[in-house]
Protein backbone atom coordinates (compact mmCIF):
# COMPACT_ATOMS: atom_id res chain seq x y z
CA UNK A 1 0.00 0.00 0.00
CA UNK A 2 1.72 3.42 -0.97
CA UNK A 3 1.01 6.00 2.04
CA UNK A 4 0.80 9.15 -0.35
CA UNK A 5 3.03 11.10 1.43
CA UNK A 6 5.15 13.63 -0.22
CA UNK A 7 8.66 12.08 -1.13
CA UNK A 8 7.70 8.59 -0.46
CA UNK A 9 9.53 6.08 -2.83
CA UNK A 10 7.35 4.94 -5.28
CA UNK A 11 9.36 2.46 -6.72
CA UNK A 12 13.11 2.28 -7.68
CA UNK A 13 14.08 -0.63 -10.11
CA UNK A 14 17.05 -1.57 -11.72
CA UNK A 15 16.01 -2.77 -15.63
CA UNK A 16 19.12 -4.04 -17.34
CA UNK A 17 20.93 -3.05 -20.78
CA UNK A 18 18.70 -3.95 -23.88
CA UNK A 19 21.06 -5.97 -26.60
CA UNK A 20 21.22 -4.34 -29.85
CA UNK A 21 18.85 -7.58 -31.14
CA UNK A 22 16.22 -5.92 -28.21
CA UNK A 23 16.52 -2.71 -30.02
CA UNK A 24 16.10 -4.12 -33.37
CA UNK A 25 13.23 -5.69 -32.11
CA UNK A 26 11.41 -2.45 -30.29
CA UNK A 27 12.37 -1.00 -33.88
CA UNK A 28 10.31 -3.88 -35.72
CA UNK A 29 7.40 -4.14 -32.44
CA UNK A 30 6.56 0.00 -33.32
CA UNK A 31 7.20 0.09 -36.46
CA UNK A 32 9.93 2.34 -35.76
CA UNK A 33 11.71 3.58 -39.86
CA UNK A 34 14.75 5.18 -37.96
CA UNK A 35 18.15 3.52 -38.61
CA UNK A 36 19.66 5.35 -36.14
CA UNK A 37 18.65 2.37 -33.42
CA UNK A 38 19.55 -0.37 -35.93
CA UNK A 39 22.92 1.10 -38.36
CA UNK A 40 25.71 1.75 -36.44
CA UNK A 41 26.92 4.12 -39.97
CA UNK A 42 23.85 5.99 -39.33
CA UNK A 43 24.13 6.76 -35.94
CA UNK A 44 27.63 7.56 -36.40
CA UNK A 45 26.49 9.90 -39.06
CA UNK A 46 24.07 11.56 -36.49
CA UNK A 47 26.82 11.90 -33.73
CA UNK A 48 26.66 9.08 -32.27
CA UNK A 49 29.41 6.19 -31.44
CA UNK A 50 26.85 3.51 -31.79
CA UNK A 51 23.09 2.60 -32.31
CA UNK A 52 20.97 4.38 -29.64
CA UNK A 53 17.99 2.47 -27.58
CA UNK A 54 14.32 4.39 -28.27
CA UNK A 55 13.13 7.13 -25.85
CA UNK A 56 9.73 5.19 -26.17
CA UNK A 57 11.34 2.06 -24.11
CA UNK A 58 12.20 4.01 -21.45
CA UNK A 59 8.32 5.70 -21.52
CA UNK A 60 7.46 1.78 -21.77
CA UNK A 61 9.36 1.06 -18.82
CA UNK A 62 7.74 3.40 -16.57
CA UNK A 63 4.60 2.61 -17.88
CA UNK A 64 4.93 -0.90 -17.04
CA UNK A 65 6.58 -0.50 -13.53
CA UNK A 66 3.39 1.96 -12.73
CA UNK A 67 1.18 -0.65 -13.87
CA UNK A 68 2.84 -3.08 -12.02
CA UNK A 69 2.86 -1.38 -8.69
CA UNK A 70 -0.27 0.92 -8.92
CA UNK A 71 -2.41 -0.81 -11.41
CA UNK A 72 -3.48 -0.35 -14.76
CA UNK A 73 -6.63 1.97 -13.50
CA UNK A 74 -4.96 4.57 -11.84
CA UNK A 75 -2.67 5.57 -14.31
CA UNK A 76 -3.78 8.93 -15.75
CA UNK A 77 -0.37 10.86 -17.53
CA UNK A 78 2.76 9.89 -18.29
CA UNK A 79 4.79 12.71 -19.35
CA UNK A 80 8.90 12.06 -20.25
CA UNK A 81 11.80 14.32 -21.69
CA UNK A 82 14.23 12.45 -23.50
CA UNK A 83 17.38 14.20 -21.64
CA UNK A 84 20.20 11.82 -22.76
CA UNK A 85 21.05 9.47 -25.15
CA UNK A 86 21.18 5.79 -24.26
CA UNK A 87 23.30 2.98 -25.51
CA UNK A 88 23.37 -1.05 -25.69
CA UNK A 89 23.79 -2.74 -22.65
CA UNK A 90 23.51 0.68 -20.26
CA UNK A 91 21.47 -0.23 -17.37
CA UNK A 92 18.99 2.67 -16.22
CA UNK A 93 17.74 2.91 -12.79
CA UNK A 94 14.05 4.14 -12.83
CA UNK A 95 12.99 6.21 -9.91
CA UNK A 96 8.75 7.29 -9.27
CA UNK A 97 8.58 9.30 -6.15
CA UNK A 98 5.67 11.41 -4.70
CA UNK A 99 5.88 14.82 -5.43
CA UNK A 100 2.38 16.06 -5.27
CA UNK A 101 -0.95 15.14 -3.46
CA UNK A 102 -4.01 16.65 -4.15
CA UNK A 103 -6.90 15.33 -5.85
CA UNK A 104 -4.38 12.90 -7.70
CA UNK A 105 -0.80 11.84 -6.58
CA UNK A 106 2.22 13.33 -8.95
CA UNK A 107 4.90 11.64 -9.01
CA UNK A 108 8.38 12.50 -10.30
CA UNK A 109 10.08 10.44 -12.53
CA UNK A 110 14.01 9.72 -13.11
CA UNK A 111 16.14 7.44 -15.37
CA UNK A 112 19.76 7.30 -14.75
CA UNK A 113 22.82 5.25 -16.03
CA UNK A 114 24.58 3.34 -13.66
CA UNK A 115 27.08 6.80 -13.93
CA UNK A 116 24.77 8.71 -12.94
CA UNK A 117 24.01 10.27 -16.16
CA UNK A 118 19.81 11.30 -16.67
CA UNK A 119 18.46 9.72 -19.40
CA UNK A 120 14.59 11.31 -19.33
CA UNK A 121 13.06 12.93 -16.53
CA UNK A 122 9.38 13.75 -16.01
CA UNK A 123 5.95 13.40 -14.55
CA UNK A 124 2.89 10.20 -14.03
CA UNK A 125 -0.27 11.69 -12.71
CA UNK A 126 -2.23 8.66 -11.21
CA UNK A 127 -5.61 9.05 -9.17
CA UNK A 128 -5.32 8.35 -5.57
CA UNK A 129 -6.34 5.12 -3.54
CA UNK A 130 -9.83 5.73 -3.37
CA UNK A 131 -10.39 5.10 0.02
CA UNK A 132 -7.68 7.45 1.22
CA UNK A 133 -9.42 10.06 -0.88
CA UNK B 1 11.74 23.34 -39.51
CA UNK B 2 8.62 24.65 -40.65
CA UNK B 3 6.78 26.55 -38.14
CA UNK B 4 3.70 27.21 -40.69
CA UNK B 5 3.25 23.31 -40.06
CA UNK B 6 2.05 24.53 -37.14
CA UNK B 7 -1.79 23.46 -36.56
CA UNK B 8 -1.84 21.22 -39.30
CA UNK B 9 -4.04 18.12 -39.02
CA UNK B 10 -3.04 15.09 -40.85
CA UNK B 11 -5.94 12.50 -42.27
CA UNK B 12 -7.25 10.28 -40.18
CA UNK B 13 -6.29 6.35 -39.88
CA UNK B 14 -7.46 3.44 -38.59
CA UNK B 15 -5.37 0.90 -36.33
CA UNK B 16 -6.05 -2.29 -34.56
CA UNK B 17 -3.64 -3.64 -31.84
CA UNK B 18 -1.69 -6.56 -32.99
CA UNK B 19 -1.01 -9.10 -30.16
CA UNK B 20 2.16 -10.45 -32.82
CA UNK B 21 3.78 -6.87 -32.48
CA UNK B 22 2.91 -6.57 -28.66
CA UNK B 23 4.53 -9.54 -27.38
CA UNK B 24 7.46 -8.60 -29.92
CA UNK B 25 6.70 -4.84 -27.91
CA UNK B 26 7.39 -6.52 -24.28
CA UNK B 27 9.75 -9.34 -25.33
CA UNK B 28 11.90 -6.57 -26.46
CA UNK B 29 12.06 -4.42 -23.40
CA UNK B 30 12.82 -7.94 -21.39
CA UNK B 31 9.65 -8.19 -19.75
CA UNK B 32 7.09 -10.53 -19.85
CA UNK B 33 4.35 -11.33 -22.24
CA UNK B 34 1.51 -11.17 -21.16
CA UNK B 35 -1.46 -10.13 -23.71
CA UNK B 36 -4.39 -9.88 -21.21
CA UNK B 37 -4.36 -6.34 -22.15
CA UNK B 38 -2.83 -4.28 -24.61
CA UNK B 39 -0.26 -2.77 -23.38
CA UNK B 40 -0.53 0.95 -22.09
CA UNK B 41 2.24 2.11 -24.12
CA UNK B 42 1.46 0.07 -27.07
CA UNK B 43 -0.04 2.56 -29.19
CA UNK B 44 2.38 4.56 -30.18
CA UNK B 45 2.96 7.71 -32.67
CA UNK B 46 5.57 5.87 -34.53
CA UNK B 47 3.01 3.69 -36.35
CA UNK B 48 2.01 6.53 -38.15
CA UNK B 49 4.75 7.04 -40.85
CA UNK B 50 3.22 3.33 -42.25
CA UNK B 51 -0.32 5.60 -42.68
CA UNK B 52 0.60 8.81 -44.36
CA UNK B 53 2.00 11.03 -41.31
CA UNK B 54 5.96 11.83 -42.21
CA UNK B 55 7.04 14.28 -39.78
CA UNK B 56 10.43 14.23 -40.79
CA UNK B 57 9.38 15.08 -44.24
CA UNK B 58 6.54 17.54 -43.56
CA UNK B 59 8.15 19.16 -40.96
CA UNK B 60 11.58 19.97 -43.19
CA UNK B 61 13.56 17.89 -40.47
CA UNK B 62 16.77 15.77 -41.68
CA UNK B 63 16.79 12.31 -39.60
CA UNK B 64 20.69 13.28 -39.10
CA UNK B 65 19.82 16.61 -37.36
CA UNK B 66 16.89 14.74 -35.44
CA UNK B 67 16.19 14.13 -31.57
CA UNK B 68 13.55 12.41 -30.16
CA UNK B 69 12.85 15.17 -27.13
CA UNK B 70 10.24 13.17 -24.77
CA UNK B 71 6.83 11.60 -25.04
CA UNK B 72 3.40 12.39 -22.96
CA UNK B 73 0.62 9.76 -22.80
CA UNK B 74 -3.02 10.68 -21.31
CA UNK B 75 -5.67 7.47 -20.44
CA UNK B 76 -8.98 8.00 -20.93
CA UNK B 77 -10.25 4.85 -22.10
CA UNK B 78 -9.59 1.10 -22.22
CA UNK B 79 -7.99 0.07 -25.84
CA UNK B 80 -9.14 -3.46 -26.53
CA UNK B 81 -7.74 -6.03 -28.99
CA UNK B 82 -10.68 -5.79 -30.84
CA UNK B 83 -11.00 -2.54 -31.27
CA UNK B 84 -11.05 -0.11 -34.68
CA UNK B 85 -8.89 2.97 -33.31
CA UNK B 86 -9.14 6.23 -35.50
CA UNK B 87 -5.88 8.46 -35.18
CA UNK B 88 -5.55 11.96 -35.72
CA UNK B 89 -2.74 13.59 -35.92
CA UNK B 90 -1.83 17.23 -35.26
CA UNK B 91 1.12 19.23 -35.28
CA UNK B 92 0.30 21.34 -31.84
CA UNK B 93 3.41 24.02 -32.47
CA UNK B 94 7.19 24.54 -33.66
CA UNK B 95 9.05 26.44 -31.58
CA UNK B 96 12.46 27.78 -31.13
CA UNK B 97 14.76 27.40 -28.22
CA UNK B 98 18.71 29.02 -27.63
CA UNK B 99 21.01 26.71 -26.11
CA UNK B 100 24.68 26.63 -24.92
CA UNK B 101 25.23 24.04 -27.93
CA UNK B 102 23.07 25.82 -30.59
CA UNK B 103 19.75 26.42 -31.73
CA UNK B 104 17.08 24.03 -32.01
CA UNK B 105 13.67 23.37 -33.02
CA UNK B 106 10.71 21.68 -30.58
CA UNK B 107 8.05 20.38 -32.61
CA UNK B 108 5.26 18.88 -30.49
CA UNK B 109 2.53 16.91 -32.64
CA UNK B 110 -0.71 15.18 -30.90
CA UNK B 111 -1.80 12.07 -31.63
CA UNK B 112 -5.52 11.56 -30.49
CA UNK B 113 -6.47 7.58 -30.19
CA UNK B 114 -10.74 7.20 -30.56
CA UNK B 115 -12.62 4.00 -30.68
CA UNK B 116 -14.29 3.99 -34.54
CA UNK B 117 -17.87 3.08 -32.99
CA UNK B 118 -18.92 5.59 -30.66
CA UNK B 119 -15.56 8.13 -31.40
CA UNK B 120 -14.89 8.46 -27.96
CA UNK B 121 -11.20 9.35 -26.81
CA UNK B 122 -9.55 6.89 -25.96
CA UNK B 123 -5.56 7.60 -25.62
CA UNK B 124 -3.49 11.29 -26.06
CA UNK B 125 -0.25 11.03 -27.18
CA UNK B 126 2.25 13.83 -27.61
CA UNK B 127 5.52 13.60 -28.86
CA UNK B 128 8.22 15.96 -29.48
CA UNK B 129 10.61 16.28 -32.49
CA UNK B 130 13.84 18.22 -32.24
CA UNK B 131 15.79 19.63 -34.41
CA UNK B 132 19.75 20.12 -33.69
CA UNK B 133 21.29 23.16 -35.58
Amino acid sequence: MLNEEVGQLVFERQVSGATRDAIAMFSAATEDPNPIHVDDGFAKECGFPQVIQQGPMTTAHFARLLVERLGRQRLKVLDLTFTAPVFPHEALALTAKVAKVEDDLTLDLTAAKQDGTVTAKGFAIVSRTPARK
Amino acid sequence: MRSDREGHVYPSYRVRANRALAAQYLQSQGAAVDLAEVPPTYMIFLRGEAHGVDLFKDLDVPRRKALHGGQRYEWYAPIGWDDDIDVTARVLNVTEKSTKSGLLWIAEIAYEYRLAGSQQIALREITRIIERS
